[in-house]
């Protein structure tokens, strides 16, 4: 599998980070479109559009290609995985560590009860 | 696989929220007060690699675990950015994770409420964009530390604000080096000793010691020494520093520790184009009489000896 660099997992999120680039990306998701099929739904300019396009390309979240007179997009899962396992990870993180302040919860509270816990 | 990308696609963070059976009031004290903390941000499964909170807004926190069975390492650090009594505190949040720097620049928010049967913690983790993570340094960084009273950059620009019960000493220089060959000039005494003290040992690990002694061309010497608080090579080195001697006749060693103790914190950042950010923050120094000197004289001395770093470590001489 692919490791990706800090540098390359920041520039992904900072591309997660707009709303209309993860609208795009939800399209994506359905399926490879054209660029003026994306700009769509977003009542934008080709170029503004064009413009999300290429912080999403440059984050290798989006291929382009030329097809005929048009250009194709198409969603790369590579940086998204590494994402979803960011997501993943601090899950995971977040549970064990809540887990382990109420084991320390009911320590400290039987500690009180004993009255060791006093001062 | 098209679940969590919808949950990537409709925000980069995550939301913890659990019910815990005790009072609002001990559930926020186990998070805020450091030496409860302590006992349990590890849990029995990890092993904690140093933990320091100095809760206060602007203050920063670094609390580190490792996996006993196969040496996985994280470590959280930041600053507390807001704290609201019994309601919730929030985090600016970097992390290393195996050594390396995991996705750098997100915000932790705890919040706390009281429900029936105990109390609600919530826990929001996320990602700061680009744009959002400049505006939230910046304001971070004008919030807490513009209310310092010194602050020095090596252009000589000196900014001074009074009246703040702390104020720290804060630098920055880029070095065309990565974080990896920056580590050694602040950790090995061969290296050390170029750019800073004649003489040096430094143990570094949390734990860890240093001992650091400077000969004065009159022949005399003077010798600073403490504790490493924090190592994770090769990005942050936090270290206890006295920047007075003790004098028995002025009282116990332990209050005169606890009186003098200042921290340097060292933070490397990479700037992704084949240099590093090194930050130097020594922070604790208190006002009073002979105080302002010796702040004053870090100051001046702190400039002098990390421009020394810079040259040194470029290769260039020693301007000792």
């Amino acid at each position: 599998m692919v490791k990706y660099t800090e540098a390359e997992l920041s520039r992904t999120f900072s591309a997660l980070s707009d709303p209309t680039r993860r609208g795009i990306l939800r399209r994506l998701a359905d399926g490879s479109t054209t660029v003026s099929e994306l700009a769509g739904p977003y009542s934008m300019s080709l170029p503004a559009v064009s413009k999300h396009l290429k912080v999403l390309e440059e984050a290798g979240l989006v291929s382009r290609d030329k097809q005929g007179r048009e250009y194709h997009c198409r969603l790369l899962a590579g940086p998204l995985r590494e994402a979803m396992e960011w997501i993943a990870f601090y899950r995971g993180f977040w549970h064990a560590r809540i887990d382990s302040l109420e084991d320390f919860l009911a320590s400290d509270e039987q500690n009180d009860n004993d009255g060791g816990g006093a001062g | 696989m098209r679940k969590d990308i919808d949950v990537v696609l409709a925000r980069p963070a995550i939301e913890v929220v659990r019910t815990l059976r005790f009072p609002l009031e001990r559930v926020w004290q186990a998070w805020i007060d450091p030496q409860k903390f302590v006992q349990w941000w590890a849990g029995p499964e990890l092993e904690s690699t140093g933990i320091t909170a100095d809760v206060r807004v602007g203050g920063e926190f670094s609390w580190g675990l490792r996996r006993p069975e196969n040496g996985d390492s994280y470590t959280a650090h930041g600053r507390y950015e807001e704290i609201v009594e019994h309601e919730r505190f929030v985090l600016s949040w970097d992390s290393i994770r195996n050594g390396e720097a995991y996705v750098s620049g997100a915000r932790v928010s705890i919040s706390f409420r009281s429900v029936s049967g105990g109390t609600e913690l919530r826990i929001l983790h996320e990602f700061l964009g680009e744009a959002e993570m400049c505006r939230h340094y910046s304001e971070g960084w004008a919030s807490a530390v513009e209310k310092l009273a010194v602050h020095l950059d090596l252009d000589g620009n000196v900014q001074e604000h009074l009246g703040e019960p702390h104020r720290a000493i804060l630098l920055r220089v880029e070095l065309p080096l990565s974080a990896a060959a920056i580590w050694p000039w602040l950790t090995e005494a061969g290296r050390i000793t170029q750019w800073f003290p004649q003489e040096a040992e430094l143990d570094a690990r949390p734990g860890g010691s240093y001992s650091f002694l400077w000969r004065r061309p009159d022949g005399s010497t003077h010798r600073r020494s403490g504790a490493i608080t924090v190592a994770e090579a090769p990005l942050l080195l936090d270290m206890e520093w006295y920047p007075t001697d003790w004098d028995p006749q002025q009282g116990s060693e332990q209050d005169w520790r606890e009186a003098a103790r200042t921290l340097v914190h060292w933070r490397l950042s990479e700037t992704g184009q084949g240099s590093c950010l090194v930050s130097l923050r020594h922070e604790g120094f208190g006002y009073g009489e002979g105080l302002d000197m010796i702040f004053r004289g870090h100051a001046s001395g702190w400039q002098e000896y990390v421009t020394n770093l810079r040259e040194v470590a470029s290769g260039r001489a020693d301007i000792r």
